[in-house]
């Protein structure tokens, strides 16, 4: 239950620094931020980093800001305050749902939405959310940086000398509504499934958009792009919830693993689909009144 | 290997040079010798019975190494109440029957002392935010009870008189 | 506080929280002495194997370790089950040979292979990963009907079988009862491996020198027995080894009950190494090694009348014990309890049991609060439901009919049940419940495609066992006990052998004795888990406290008082009967004229400092010791619960509407302190019927080791539970109160499994395994409708 020997840790204060430092030790060292999921595996010494770059004193990276038509999310925006954030419950409700749903309280505070990204694990809260909302991470290194979809990432795709510095998504224009709904067997334990939706509406209560995200039932979460046409260009009926809920079923992958079984999960995407609808189609209405 | 880093528990200043990997729950019981904090489990950081006050914030010292806490300021179970007065929600779980074998304790006072400072008086609100700590003995419902005991104590004090029992 | 209004029956707030509540507890973990060293043990990766090979001086070059110790290192020490050891009942034992460490064989995932001991925790765990093993693995067996098949690998060889224990129960005529009956039902359940792990896991810290011997501080719910076996092991006298329980002791259910294998080797390297060695277990090494029970299949048949009496009972039992190493329960001697707790509180006068308790490559059972009878429990309340079902038969009524009635009433397994009201109670859970309104409701939710459903249970709860049961069952004996001393201050010391592990015994306790000699709980303070302060007893287990250790207390108090009587009377130099006296306000005092009063802090300083001025011929001192046997084999008591639930088809996730318990102490000591008994009592057996599953693989390979996969309930997965009280007392005890504690648990599957399974009646699903897991449901209902189709 104690990592491996740390030979060199960093708390560098400036994000200069954490790039020097990044692309000097590459391979050989790993970013701390929250922490959550980065060391209860050192712990389990499933991983063992011989260095350790500290992302927590950086400054300018605490921030929810939005910058021209973009909302960007700081690589240091705990769990506890994407939740809490007026503006991202309010036009990206599907994330806030997401920071809401992870861990417990204590995991809120310290973890980060960068963080739980970056993991790259099939279970993340996260990812299906931002993925709806078409957002990118920004991956900085000592001489430039780029934009990666969320969608893209995986395992080797984040260069070992970046950081991830942002979370950053196109503000969703009025009409837009979003909600992630997730299923695990406690309260405290990973999902077996999350699902994220986002729809946009025009004035008369048809949807213009639809995307709808499944995690938790497979490596990486997949979109439901049938399910999704289901919901487009229509005004939503509970009965065409249900019929979304049938397409995302069939078309979704999804596997065994000791929490769940394949046909168990399909079983949860048919009846939760049409939930997380329900709840983006509550919102809108809500909005309406 | 090693780092000379400096944490302030309960107003008490501890500097100590210790190993990168060294947790922060083992600096705070074994350095500063507050035993108050618990280890319930490994790797995983689940059971909660670590749980302390981080520069206002509640998370699990197992989930941290102690150079991370390097000039930080911490509170734990030993430093809630002031003098002989408990804290209010010491108090409450006094009154109901909170605690039986009391290891899981220090995790639940210090996790309802953050959901305490902005706290929503309902059922379901208490029990999501004790959902980070693990217990076998109570069952849980004193310690609901005890919680809205104290947020309603809390409620009826004066904002400075309340801020007396907030110092982190 | 009003002096005439008695201790007993109020909930005063507990002595023990203040220092808690403040940060102030004493786990064994907070130890330390000079020189301590921490131990730790390498574990097999392999369900069954020999052990070919164990490499450890790349480990032992480490700095900051300074041993490695091996089976081989250990072989003299020889075995450590012995007569004190290993229950004896009736049936056909089998005894493991098995010494503190495995010199040529593992057993199972998670068995020991070797110690390790270093300075601190890291470098401990660096040097455990430096160990080498090289394992040849055998042929791994973990079913236990697989196990019992002819083929199967032997865990014993010398056994020729996997059976440790076998026994056949038989009262009454089944052949008849089953021939006579309108309905035979007949069900296997399964009860899935999980069990009552506590917060804290095992820790040791064992110190040895020459003249005062081992001082073992242990998370142990019975230091006493501990020390005896120790020392006969070691072939030492007790009076060289003291073990002590802390103050603080975080949970114990049951699971800090058994002598263990780590204890024994950690005391005995405390003598080899001279100096102080620590143990902190953690949690991965407790999800692998202990808090694992249940695991039982019960092939169950009720015959049944046709107004829905039940005539008798067949069951075909059978226990997965894994590897049976635990010494004192050796892994059956919970299963035993519960076959013989399996009529529980019905009328079922003809039973046919046949228990066969196998060993596998799993760990090792060890007890968890509701010992034994959790499966047991589940299955014959489920069978009740289905018998009534079949009849079309309210489940209700179909418990009015069948429960006990008459008291004392004698089980047809043998269990003397001396006092409680099923009738009564069920009275109040019916009202408690809402039952008539619920139906209503559940018909018209059903009409709107909703499913609720309502499932009942019915369950005896030991208060203490006896000599008689526990004697033979574990060795030890059933009595409590209790020693009152007073200080020359008039405080009064209780010392007793019922060490807590978060129960309340202290306040429970002084509320007791404050009561007989009018004082207050605050002028009694309490001393237990210490085997050179506290009475020799057998420990908290079986809920004693409120029946047995508090009777002793009560007894050792009245042993007290005619010599109290005597000196006051004396010091008041008048004439007067014992009856004239009353024990009010910290005094003994004349009923009559109250101002004629010795305080019993005079007392108290006259017989400990000044016994000149004691009456002639009266010795000094100021202390009593009783011990309390039942003059019955069982005192219990009768409790009912009811539970509602929501289930949602489409997914098999459910609900729980209402939790509603009915429960008898007797004479509640302190009434809140019992329902906190009830809260976390059921709060396990939810978590265990719906969330826990020790997993291991056909290869033995254990998928449960973190509470990342253990799945533990948190205040969000768990309801309010409702509680209300009827009491009977109990005409065995003083003061007419039972214990609590065990019971609670083993209401609760049968409760929820006839809840689910009344939800899902539309379906006919049928519900016969746990836990109840929504995909488990889910599969269940999918099932169920293509049946249909």
């Amino acid at each position: 239950m104690y990592p491996k020997p740390i030979e060199r840790y960093f708390a560098p204060r400036n994000l200069e620094e954490a790039l020097r430092l990044r692309a000097e030790y590459a391979a050989e060292c790993a970013l701390i931020a929250g922490g959550q999921s980065l060391l209860p595996r050192m712990k389990a010494r499933l991983a063992s980093h011989r260095t350790l770059i500290d992302l927590n004193h950086l400054e300018n990276l605490t921030g929810i800001e939005s910058v021209m038509d973009c909302v960007r999310i700081g690589a240091l925006v705990r769990h506890r305050a994407a939740a809490a954030d007026p503006r991202l419950r309010q036009t990206a409700s599907a994330l806030s749902d997401a920071a809401q749903a992870i861990g417990d309280l204590q995991v809120r505070n310290r973890g980060t939405v960068i963080g739980s990204l970056c993991e790259g694990e099939p279970a993340s809260d996260i990812a299906p959310a931002a993925i709806a909302l078409g957002a990118h991470l920004r991956l900085k290194h000592t001489v430039g940086e780029r934009l990666v979809p969320v969608t893209a990432l995986k395992s080797g795709v984040i260069d070992p000398r970046e950081v991830a510095t942002h979370l950053e998504f196109v503000t969703p224009t009025p009409g837009t509504f979003s909600a992630y709904l997730k299923v695990g067997r406690a309260a405290q334990d990973r999902p077996i499934i999350g699902v994220a939706a986002l729809v946009v509406f025009d004035r008369e209560g048809r949807s213009t958009r639809a995307v709808i995200v499944v995690g938790g039932v497979h490596p990486a979460p997949q979109l439901a792009l049938r399910a999704a046409a289901t919901v487009k260009d229509v005004l939503l009926t509970s009965r065409l919830l249900t019929t979304a809920g049938e397409a995302a079923a069939a078309e979704i992958a999804t596997q065994d693993d000791t929490m769940a079984s394949a046909q168990y999960r399909s079983q949860l995407i048919r009846s939760l689909v049409p939930q997380v609808l329900a709840q983006v189609l509550a919102r809108f209405r809500q909005e309406a009144r | 290997m090693k780092r000379e880093i400096t944490i302030t528990i309960n107003d008490e200043v501890h500097t100590a040079t210790v190993e990168h990997r060294y947790l922060l729950v083992d600096f705070i019981r074994e350095i500063a010798g507050a035993t108050g904090t618990h280890v319930g489990c490994g790797f995983e950081g689940r059971c909660g019975t670590c749980t302390v006050v981080v520069d206002g914030y509640a998370v699990k010292s197992c989930l941290m190494l102690a150079v991370q806490a390097d000039g930080a300021k911490l509170l734990t179970i030993e430093g809630l109440a002031r003098g002989e007065e408990l804290h209010p929600l010491q108090a409450a779980f006094r009154d109901l029957h909170g605690l039986q074998c009391g290891f899981c304790t220090p995790g639940f006072l210090m996790t309802l002392y953050d959901f305490l400072k902005d706290p929503i008086d309902s059922e379901d609100a208490i029990r999501h935010a004790m959902s980070g700590v693990l217990c076998r003995c109570t069952g849980y419902v004193h310690i609901v009870a005890a919680v809205r005991q104290a947020i309603a104590v809390l409620a009826a004090m004066t904002p400075t008189e309340r801020a007396r029992w907030f110092p982190l | 506080m009003n002096a005439q209004k008695p201790w007993v029956g109020q909930s005063i707030k507990r002595k023990e929280d203040h220092r808690l509540l403040i940060g102030q507890g004493q786990y064994v973990a907070d130890l330390t002495l000079p020189r301590m060293a921490v131990v730790g043990f390498v574990r097999s990766s392999h369900a069954h194997a020999r052990i070919v090979r164990i490499e450890a001086d790349a480990a032992r070059a480490l700095p900051g370790v300074l041993a490695v110790v091996t089976g081989q290192d250990t072989a003299h020490l020889g075995p450590i089950l012995s007569d004190l050891s290993v229950p004896k009942l009736p049936g056909e034992t089998k005894r493991p040979i098995f010494g503190p460490l495995p010199v040529d064989e593992v057993k199972y995932v998670g068995d020991l292979v070797a110690a390790v001991i270093a300075k601190d925790r890291y470098v401990l765990e660096d040097a455990l990963d430096l160990v080498a093993v090289e394992y040849a693995p055998l042929p791994v067996v973990v079913d236990a009907e697989a196990a019992l098949a002819a083929g199967a690998p032997l865990l014993y060889p010398e056994w020729g079988d996997n059976v440790v224990y076998h026994q056949h129960l038989q009262h009454g005529d089944t052949d008849t009862a089953f021939a006579a009956a309108a309905v035979v039902v007949k069900e296997r359940f399964k009860g899935h491996r999980c069990g009552a792990s506590p917060m804290e896991p095992r820790a040791c810290l064992a110190r040895y020198d020459a003249a005062e011997g081992l001082t073992v501080w242990l998370t142990t719910q019975r230091s006493h027995i501990k020390r005896h076996l120790l020392a006969a092991y070691f072939k030492i006298p007790d009076s060289k080894i003291r073990v002590i329980a802390p103050k603080d002791v975080g949970g114990g259910f049951g699971v800090k009950a058994p002598l263990y294998r780590e204890e024994i080797l950690i005391c005995y390297l405390a003598m080899k190494y001279g100096r102080p060695i620590k143990w902190i277990e953690t949690r991965q090494e407790n999800l692998l090694n202990i808090g694992q029970e249940r695991d039982q299949i019960h092939e169950l048949e009720l015959a049944v009348a046709v107004d829905g009496t039940i005539l008798g009972l067949r069951d075909r039992m059978i226990a997965n014990c894994g590897d049976a190493r635990v010494p004192i329960y050796v892994s059956f001697a919970m299963p035993w309890l519960g076959m013989m707790y399996l009529p529980n509180g019905y009328v079922i006068p003809n039973v046919d049991i046949d228990l066969t308790c196998v060993v596998t490559n799993k760990a090792g059972l060890t007890p968890s609060r509701s010992f034994g009878s959790f499966t047991g429990r589940f299955a014959i309340d489920r069978i009740v439901d289905i018998a009534a079902l079949r009849l079309g038969l309210d489940p209700l009524m179909m418990r009015e009919k069948n429960c006990i009635k008459t008291f004392p009433y004698v089980t047809a397994t043998g269990v003397n049940v001396d006092s409680g009201d099923f009738v009564g109670a069920l009275k109040k859970l019916k009202a408690a419940i809402d039952y008539d309104a619920f139906r209503v409701e559940q018909q018209a939710a059903r009409a709107n495609g909703r499913y609720l459903g309502l499932g009942l249970s019915l369950g005896i709860e030991f208060s203490g066992l006896s000599s008689q049961i526990l004697v033979p069952m574990e060795r030890q004996p059933g009595f409590g006990v209790a020693t009152i001393r007073f200080d020359a201050n008039g405080q009064v010391q209780v010392a007793h052998g019922d060490q807590p592990q978060g129960q309340g015994h202290d306040t429970t306790i002084s509320q007791v004795v404050a009561d007989e000699l009018g004082i207050t709980p605050d002028d009694v303070y309490v001393i237990s888990g210490d085997t050179q302060a506290a009475p020799f007893a057998a420990g908290t287990l079986a809920s004693r406290m409120g029946g047995y250790t508090t009777s002793a207390a009560v007894m050792a108090a009245r042993g007290l008082k005619p010599k109290l009587i005597a000196i006051a009377r004396h010091l008041l130099q008048i004439t007067a009967d014992d009856s004239a006296f009353e024990f009010r306000a910290g005094a003994v005092r004349l009923v009559d004229s109250p101002q004629q009063q010795i305080s019993l802090q005079r007392i108290a300083e006259t017989a400990l400092l000044a016994p000149t001025e004691l009456p002639p011929g009266m010795e000094g001192g100021l202390d009593h010791t009783a011990h309390f046997e039942a003059d019955t084999t069982g005192m219990h008591s009768c409790n009912v619960h009811a539970v509602t639930v929501e289930v949602f088809p489409d997914s098999g996730r459910f609900r729980i509407l209402r939790y509603v318990a009915v429960d008898d102490a007797g004479r509640p000591i302190n009434p809140t302190i019992v329902r906190g008994q009830l809260h976390g009592g059921i709060a396990l057996g939810i978590s265990n019927a719906c969330l826990e599953e020790f997993v291991y693989t056909v290869d033995g390979e254990q998928l449960t080791r973190s509470l990342q996969e253990y799945l533990i309930a948190s205040a969000r997965d768990l309801p309010y539970i409702e509680t209300h009280e009827h009491n009977v007392p109990t005409p065995h005890n003083p003061l007419g109160s039972k214990g609590k504690g065990e019971g609670p648990t083993g209401m609760v599957p049968g409760a929820l499994g006839n809840a689910l399974a009344d939800a899902l009646a539309p379906f006919g699903a049928p519900i016969t395994e746990m836990p109840f897991t929504p995909e488990r449901l889910w599969r269940l209902i999918e099932a169920a409708r293509k049946v249909d189709d």
